[in-house]
């Protein structure tokens, strides 16, 4: 069994060091070491040729067909951009995906089995999955060319670039290969093509159902299924950087979880994509769109975990509020307010001090915010200095972090621990839980836990996390502020890892606000969110990089250029044999 | 080439030949029924998760003539077929990490479960139903069919890391191979589709005939492994070009890819053709997304459709996903699963739990109760089976695997028999593993720390 700890970032090794005394040594030791190789990295890793980017093209497939060659990489101090392995789309993906390329708005991955992580190793391909490709794929195929016939098919999401009709094999070619370009996000050549082409001289049906059944392939075919990114040798530790196309395809699915539209392909096919400037003004244009809200929805929210808060349910006996509408705003609240950072330019680092949020009447009510005659709608409202400003004040936070029927220091704290500073504690030894003698008779939360604390067992743990959770206190189950719990004051001063102390939940926001170990968090879970990959001491100059950023007051937008730009991002290397993980 | 495996001739044929035999069979009965291996195995195994309060579940005697403890009152309408087995462990689990993931990983293998979070590697044991599944690969139309009512860790993080072990352990109790869980199907109306798509509602009025042909869908179906075959090629063009984890993964894919070209392209599985009526299937009436009774009931009226019409013979069922937190306020409880599960020997706990366990029991009874109701032979398809509950824990509280709580029923074709309590000294469930194995792999020796069969 690994550590717990994961020594490989740079925010927990501090923490950990600091907080629990637990040796992340070679974390430590593997910061410094990437510099000390610095001088000898950027001697030779300036501008050598790297092997395999002759004029054959990466792969050796000629899948790069009439693509401008990737510049080498830009490694500077960490010098290995990392691997990661072929990514699958996730059901979201898959969703936005034949949203763009046909149109579709029936959302099918929806019906997938749901993916638990976007991490790529973990997004398998099962029987039951494989078999939901294939029914979508033919649905999906059938129903795009009923609106072509129809004429209803969306400009952007034509089909037939030429008009099919029996007997003319060759539009019915130029529909299949037009279709997998824009499928398999990159040039495709005609000895790839041969496979899907073949279908189209089969005996059965008519022209059409072939042409469709073609069609219905490529949206099965591992090139669509996964976003294939190839090593000139795929045994070698030897960086490069990605072909245009496949940087186009990690920007594209990064920002918008699909992929690339025409302007971005167009960016790709010239080769102009490779320059840092282009790149970041295809982000910015990028951000702009509506597309963008994937940032919200299939990382913020799910790396808060809110996703599911709309469909909480408490003990109604004791919280009769709790209904699934007052659920329903929270989550939404959530998505508003996460949506002014990740969708808009609300400086990242505010998150837990942010002056306004988004209520109805009922959210308002619940929160006894002084706003009134905002109806049924969730909008924009302020929110004065203190204990409700922020994302800590959210009740889909302070409700999932709840137990039915009553409220749980430990698990806030875990939360904000595993969430906002990436310091996850280890479940407890063996998985099991010791009975506390004497905690039954404590009469307050924060007794109870300064029990099991005595118990050296629970207290390595329970030290870094229970003092975060008792600075939340004074939200009940379902988030409304308090005082009392049970005719007893609230003591709501708390500790966060490295000493520095708060008193309540406006203290502890402030304090997280400016907190380097948010700060790292943020930049690591968007980092791994964009990479698909745990991160390595490798990724060691984007994360302080990243850091700095957000500690200077970066946007999203701010945030990420500094992600796409880097090596990590823009260059990768192969997996010698036999070292399967 | 026959255009449905359980429409064709021989089929029906052999459909009426059982039943001019019956009365015949009913004669021998009882004595048949110890030894009625003519009639094909079937497994289905089925986890509860959280574990159960053991002192309301465990009967205090053993034999015959227990009293039904509170938790197994549901058990009275088939206690005859039913057998209670204590002292069974499964402490191998053991490795560290979340409890109930490596529970659930451990559930069907009797081993410990390895992988890691960064790099983040799945590793676990290819589990018991798969390896029973191996065995009835092109015997029946579905090798194995995996099923679930979700429900898992709603806090689970979006990169995977559930309490230091990949999410994806906390969710299936099948694995393929060391790399590849398999998910189970949530939704009941999908696994009714999935099932029957390709299988015609026998018609009773068609009886001893068959019907033509149908030369279109003929073409469909060689069109549909046509596209199956280009992005088989597609696929074996890239495979050079990746390195050994994307290679690894590309396999995987290209194995499901088989799975369904081989089902598409079975004229006629090999193995005996079903002995049961099939003709009434309904199609759930709905996917129940919000209503966890109504979906776990719905998946195994499913299941059971699947087992009756012989689509498949090996079942795995996720009754709910580690540290389920399910509210079951149809049965006056609110404070959900996993928390009371950590009970601390409070009353009021206790009481939550048992009132959840007894209703899971019920739910188990309900589905043996299914296949007692299906005619096979003289007996029932119940004869046949061996339909096994079991959790990721002993107690919730304790996380413990020692004495787990476990209920089969069936005869298992003779191998056990029912209506008993049954204590054995700590012993490894891989020895029930095996018994189950055995009934397709008679050569198997070993599961996991099994150190023998439980039966047989």
């Amino acid at each position: 069994m690994r550590p717990r700890y994961r020594c490989s970032l740079m925010s927990v090794a501090v923490l950990a060091s600091v907080a629990l005394g637990i040796g992340c040594q070679s974390a430590a030791d593997g910061r410094s070491s990437p510099r000390q190789t610095m001088a000898t990295a950027s001697g030779t890793g300036g501008g050598a040729p790297l092997p395999g980017q002759g004029s054959t093209g990466v792969g050796g497939g000629g899948s790069n067909v009439g693509q401008p060659l990737p510049p080498p990489p830009v490694l500077g101090a960490c010098e290995d951009p990392g691997r990661v392995t072929v990514r699958r789309l996730t059901g979201p993906q898959y969703d936005h995906t034949v949203r763009d390329l046909l149109g579709d708005s029936t959302s099918p991955g929806s019906g997938f089995p749901k993916d638990d992580a976007f991490l790529a190793d973990a997004l398998t391909v099962g029987p039951l999955l494989f078999e939901k490709y294939a029914d979508a794929a033919d649905r999906l195929v059938a129903e795009a060319w009923a609106r072509e016939e129809g004429g209803t098919q969306p400009s952007g999401a034509k089909l037939w670039v030429c008009a099919p009709s029996e007997g003319d094999s060759n539009c019915a070619g130029q529909i299949v290969k037009s279709f997998a370009r824009k499928a398999f996000r990159r040039p495709v050549t005609d000895v790839e093509l041969a496979p899907f082409l073949g279908i189209l001289g089969r005996p059965e049906g008519t022209l059409a159902d072939r042409t469709r059944a073609a069609l219905s392939s490529l949206l099965i075919a591992p090139n669509f299924v996964f976003r294939v990114e190839l090593d000139p040798e795929p045994n070698s530790l030897v960086p490069h950087g990605l072909t245009s196309h496949e940087l186009a395809t990690r920007l594209s699915y990064l920002v918008w979880g699909s992929v690339p539209d025409a302007g971005l392909s167009a960016q790709a096919d010239t080769g102009a994509l490779y320059s840092n400037d282009v790149l970041r003004s295809e982000l910015a244009r990028m951000l702009a769109d509506p597309k963008a809200s994937v940032l919200t929805d299939e990382f913020a929210m799910r790396w808060l975990s809110l996703s599911e808060v709309g469909t909480l349910s408490k003990d109604t006996a004791l919280f009769p509020e709790a209904t699934p509408a007052l659920f329903s705003a929270m989550q939404n609240e959530s998505r508003l307010f996460l949506a002014t950072f990740f969708e808009g330019t609300a400086p990242l680092a505010t998150l837990f001090s942010a002056d306004y949020t988004f209520a109805n009447d009922l959210l308002a009510r619940h929160y006894g915010l002084e706003a009134t005659g905002l109806g049924a709608e969730l909008q924009r409202v302020a929110v004065p200095a203190g204990p409700r400003r922020g994302i800590l004040g959210h009740g889909s936070v302070l409700s999932l972090t709840s137990k039915p029927d009553h409220t749980s220091a430990v698990k806030r704290g875990k939360w904000v621990a595993a969430r906002m500073l990436c310091a996850e504690p280890p479940p407890p030894p063996n998985g099991t839980i010791p009975e506390v003698p004497g905690a039954a008779a404590a009469t307050s939360e924060r007794e109870r836990l300064a029990i099991h604390r005595a118990n050296p067992v629970c207290a390595g743990c329970h030290t870094l996390i229970d003092p975060i959770g008792l600075g939340l206190e004074n939200f009940d189950t379902i988030g409304r502020f308090r005082t009392q719990v049970d005719g007893v004051n609230i003591d709501a001063a708390g500790m966060l890892p490295g000493g520095r102390t708060f008193n309540g939940p406006a203290e502890l926001s402030a304090v997280l606000s400016s907190d380097p170990l948010f700060h790292g968090c943020l930049s690591d879970q968007l980092s791994t969110f964009a990479l698909g990959r745990a991160l390595t001491s490798a990724d060691s100059c984007l994360h302080t990089d990243m850091v700095n950023e957000v500690a200077k007051g970066a946007t999203l937008e701010q945030l990420l250029g500094v992600l796409v730009t880097s090596a990590p991002f823009t260059a990768r290397r192969g997996e010698p044999q036999g070292v399967m993980p | 080439m026959k255009k449905s495996w359980f429409l064709s001739r021989r089929t029906l044929l052999r459909g009426a030949g059982v039943a001019i035999a019956l009365p015949f069979l009913d004669q021998m009965l009882p004595a048949a029924r110890g030894q009625a291996t003519a009639f094909p195995r079937r497994y289905v195994a089925i986890l509860f998760p959280n574990g159960f309060n053991m002192a309301d579940f465990t009967p205090a005697t053993e034999g015959a003539n227990y009293a039904l403890t509170p938790i197994l009152q549901g058990l009275a309408p088939i206690r005859s077929e039913v057998t209670v087995v204590s002292g069974l462990q499964n402490t191998v689990a053991a490795v560290g990490g979340n409890a109930h993931l490596r529970g659930f990983a451990s559930f069907l293998t009797a081993q410990a479960s390895a992988g890691t979070l960064e790099p983040l590697v799945l590793s676990n044991n290819m589990t018991v139903d798969q390896r029973m599944a191996q065995k009835l690969v092109g015997q029946t139309p579905f090798a194995s069919l995996e099923l679930s009512a979700g429900e898992g860790n709603a806090a689970q993080a979006a990169a995977g890391d559930c309490d230091g072990t990949p999410c994806i352990y906390g969710n299936v109790i099948s694995w393929k191979s060391p790399t590849q869980p398999a998910v189970g199907e949530e939704d009941p109306q999908a696994a009714f589709d999935r099932l029957f798509a390709n299988q015609p509602a026998p018609s009773p009025s068609s009886t001893g005939t068959t019907s033509t042909p149908d030369p279109q869908a003929e073409a469909r179906r060689a069109l549909k492994l046509s596209v199956l075959d280009a992005a088989a090629q597609d696929t074996n063009a890239l495979l050079p070009k990746l390195g050994p984890t994307d290679k690894a993964k590309l396999d995987q894919y290209l194995t499901s890819l088989r799975e369904l070209e081989q089902r598409l392209s079975a004229a006629s599985p090999t193995g005996p053709a079903p002995s049961v009526d099939c003709s009434a299937r309904v199609r759930p009436a709905q996917a129940f997304a919000n209503d966890y009774r109504g979906r776990l009931k719905s998946l195994m009226d499913v299941a059971a459709l699947a087992l009756q019409c012989g689509l498949t013979r090996v079942i795995t069922l996720v009754g709910a996903g580690w540290e389920s937190e399910v509210v079951f306020d149809f049965l006056g409880t609110s404070d959900g699963h996993h928390g009371p599960s950590h009970h601390g020997n409070g009353a009021e706990n206790l009481r939550t739990l048992t009132t959840i366990d007894t209703w899971e029991v019920e739910q188990f009874a309900y589905f043996a109760g299914l296949l007692k109701g299906m005619a096979e032979g003289g007996g029932t398809v119940l004869d046949s089976s061996l339909v096994y509950m079991g959790s990721d824990v002993s107690d919730g509280d304790k996380h413990n695997y020692e004495n787990l709580p476990v209920l089969l029923a069936g005869r298992f074709g003779g191998v056990i028999t029912p209506g008993q309590h049954l204590r054995v000294p700590p012993t490894s469930v891989g020895n029930l593993h095996l018994t189950a194995l055995r009934g397709f792999d008679p050569q198997a020796t070993s599961v996991g720390m099994s150190t023998g069969a439980l039966f047989g």
